[in-house]
């Protein structure tokens, strides 16, 4: 291996990219914009997928919600005795839940207000919920809350403060902030404020044998399907949720909005690939005529696309590197100007931050995308060029 | 020794098959100076990209001292550029956006020459032809007849053993004609080939010249 001489192959290939700095940033610049949306995609994506995989090991196995006329609804208590009666199921705990319309800021906002009987709080020990500061609730709590993170950022509110609530359809109640959950699980933390079931009850005005849906823990999880089966059969005006199955529905969610995404960074990658292959030879007259004087002055083919791969290298790696670098720090902005259409509930979550999760196999994918290509598409024009006489290709 | 052997070359001209070369036999031994002549078109371009690698034949042979190199493979014939011609193109040929000293000393990058003596030979080369406060222009801003200069200056940076020359004299003035057959005459002596090509005769040239080839319609005459 002649190493002097591919040291000075490669430099000339970054001095080349010096010499013709306007080619260069014409394919530099719109590789770094295709690069930082694929990458915020990718690590935001990653982010929510992450999320409902830690959302579920949290998840109750069945979810059971009344349906009347199509339409979420009250689900009646007795019905728990009936679940609790189906093989396998070890706790049926109901659960009164809802959303609460404000005004913060001149925004629309909603949060989810949710009633927990706090009997059963434990729930086999698979409360999502840690607290940061102060307490959780204990059973026998009234008007009482535990805050998620970003709920208590966006009412200010800190333990011992006293919130009070009024949503736009006239609910009101006051509760002492006695807690503030962690954020592990961001769909939680910015939505939640946790209350006693009864307090829920009184809230959203709830019989004492109502409530929004039954949590169904079964003895292992492999029941699940079955468990949730049994309960299909035995009661038409329900809606039947496993874990996996909402898991399932968020992750596709989020597929198919990265799909939309894919789409567009995949039309721009076509675009920058295309603009490399007219600036790499073949099309343009100037850059084959310069293979040929290469060649006519004693390089060799496998030099000039050694030469070309290696620019390609380079503008890539660069492209690539900034691209992705500006694609991180904007998913850890929140993605601002186009969270709303990534996460689609921004009017729920007035300051949802966008979850960003990276890895090494997301960097790795990220960066072949960015540089395979391009020393590809560098290399096949400049072999193109390359194998036809010197003569034929200075004549053009 | 070059051995052009009944070697005939065609051009492919849109859909017209041009016959640039006619069935031309030709020796030239080591050391020698040819001149090619002839009218434009006569095929003395040709000839010189035959027999400089920059083109292969249609039929006949071509052999550099014993070998016969008319099919030798696409790095070989890089190989033999590199290291056994250089070539002075009649349109020069300079890549724009390399600086002069660049431009000469590119034959020497896949050679493993580092930056520092590729330099250094260029600069050499570039006193030689009274072009060294031009080393850092870039080549587009360079006269005619300076990117002449350059263009030879590039032939000789890897000290071949054959000099290939298209019209060489054609873009320089009077002053620098002299410069340019000097350099011409010290590399003759000391046993360089020298095949060149020109379309009107060039008296500066008499005194070096071994034999005068002509060219017409692609035959030696």
């Amino acid at each position: 291996m002649n190493l002097p001489k591919h040291i000075n192959i490669c430099l000339t290939a970054a001095q080349n990219l010096r010499r013709y700095k306007a080619k260069s940033l014409a394919i530099i610049v719109p590789l770094i914009l295709v690069m930082a949306t694929i990458s915020f995609m990718m690590f935001s994506r990653g982010g929510f997928v992450k999320d409902a995989e830690v959302a579920r090991a949290f998840l109750p196995d069945v979810t059971v919600q009344g349906i009347y006329a199509g339409r979420v609804g009250k689900i009646s208590l007795h019905m728990k005795t009936e679940i609790g009666d189906i093989p396998h199921v070890k706790q049926v705990i109901p659960r009164v839940w809802g959303y609460l319309p404000l005004r913060i800021e001149e925004t629309d906002a909603a949060f989810t207000l949710m009633g927990l009987d706090l009997n059963h709080a434990l729930y086999g020990k698979k409360l999502p919920w840690t607290v940061d500061t102060g307490s959780f609730l204990v059973p026998g709590d009234r008007n009482k809350a535990v805050l998620g993170a970003g709920v208590a950022v966006s009412f200010e509110a800190d333990v011992g403060d006293r919130l009070q609530i009024e949503d736009t359809l006239g609910n009101k109640g006051e509760f002492e902030v006695v807690g503030i959950l962690n954020d592990i699980v961001q769909v939680y933390s910015t939505d939640l404020i946790i209350v006693s079931i009864e307090d829920a009850r009184l809230f959203f005005g709830y019989g004492e044998d109502e409530a929004s849906d039954l949590l169904v823990y079964t003895d292992a999880p492999e029941n699940a399907d079955m468990v949730a089966w049994e309960i299909t059969l035995m009661a038409d005006n329900t809606r039947v949720l496993t874990s996996k199955a909402l898991t399932d529905l968020v992750k596709e969610a989020f597929g198919r909005r990265g799909g939309t995404f894919q789409a567009m960074w995949l039309m721009l990658l076509v675009a920058v690939l295309l603009l490399v292959w007219a600036q790499s030879a073949h099309i343009s007259v100037d850059v084959s005529k310069e293979i040929g004087i290469l060649k006519a002055v004693g390089w060799g083919t496998g030099e000039i696309i050694e030469m070309r791969m290696m620019e390609s290298l380079i503008m890539g790696l660069t492209g690539a590197s900034t691209g992705v670098l500006f694609g991180f720090v904007y998913a850890l902005m929140g993605t601002p100007g186009i969270s709303g259409y990534c996460i689609g509930c921004a009017s729920i979550y007035p300051k949802f931050p966008v979850p960003v999760h990276c890895d090494y196999q997301s960097l790795l994918l990220l960066f072949v995308i960015g540089v395979m290509p391009l020393m590809v598409v560098s290399a096949v024009p400049a072999w193109l060029a390359g194998i036809i006489d010197p003569d034929d290709t200075i004549r053009g | 020794m070059i051995k052009v052997e009944n070697v005939t070359k065609n051009y492919i001209s849109g859909k017209v098959k041009v016959r640039a070369l006619d069935n031309v036999s030709l020796e030239i031994e080591e050391g020698e100076c040819v001149i090619l002549s002839g009218p434009s078109g006569s095929g003395k371009s040709t000839f010189l990209n035959i027999i400089g690698f920059l083109t292969r034949i249609t039929k006949g042979r071509l052999w550099l001292g014993d070998e016969e190199v008319s099919h030798f493979p696409d790095h070989f014939l890089s190989a033999l550029r590199r290291e056994k011609t250089g070539f002075i193109f009649q349109q020069f040929n300079l890549l724009s956006g390399y600086t002069t000293w660049e431009n000469i000393s590119l034959p020497l990058v896949p050679m493993g020459v580092s930056e520092k003596v590729r330099r250094a030979r260029a600069m050499k080369l570039l006193e030689e032809l009274n072009l060294e406060t031009r080393a850092d222009f870039m080549a587009n801003e360079l006269s005619g007849g300076e990117q002449q200069r350059v263009a030879i200056a590039r032939a000789l940076i890897n000290d071949p053993g054959i000099i290939l020359a298209d019209e060489p004299l054609s873009n320089i003035d009077a002053a620098h004609v002299k410069i340019v057959v000097d350099i011409l005459g010290e590399l003759k002596k000391r046993g360089k080939t020298i095949i060149a090509s020109f379309h009107h005769s060039q008296n500066e040239m008499d005194k070096l010249v071994d034999s005068t080839v002509y060219f017409e319609s692609g035959k030696i005459c």
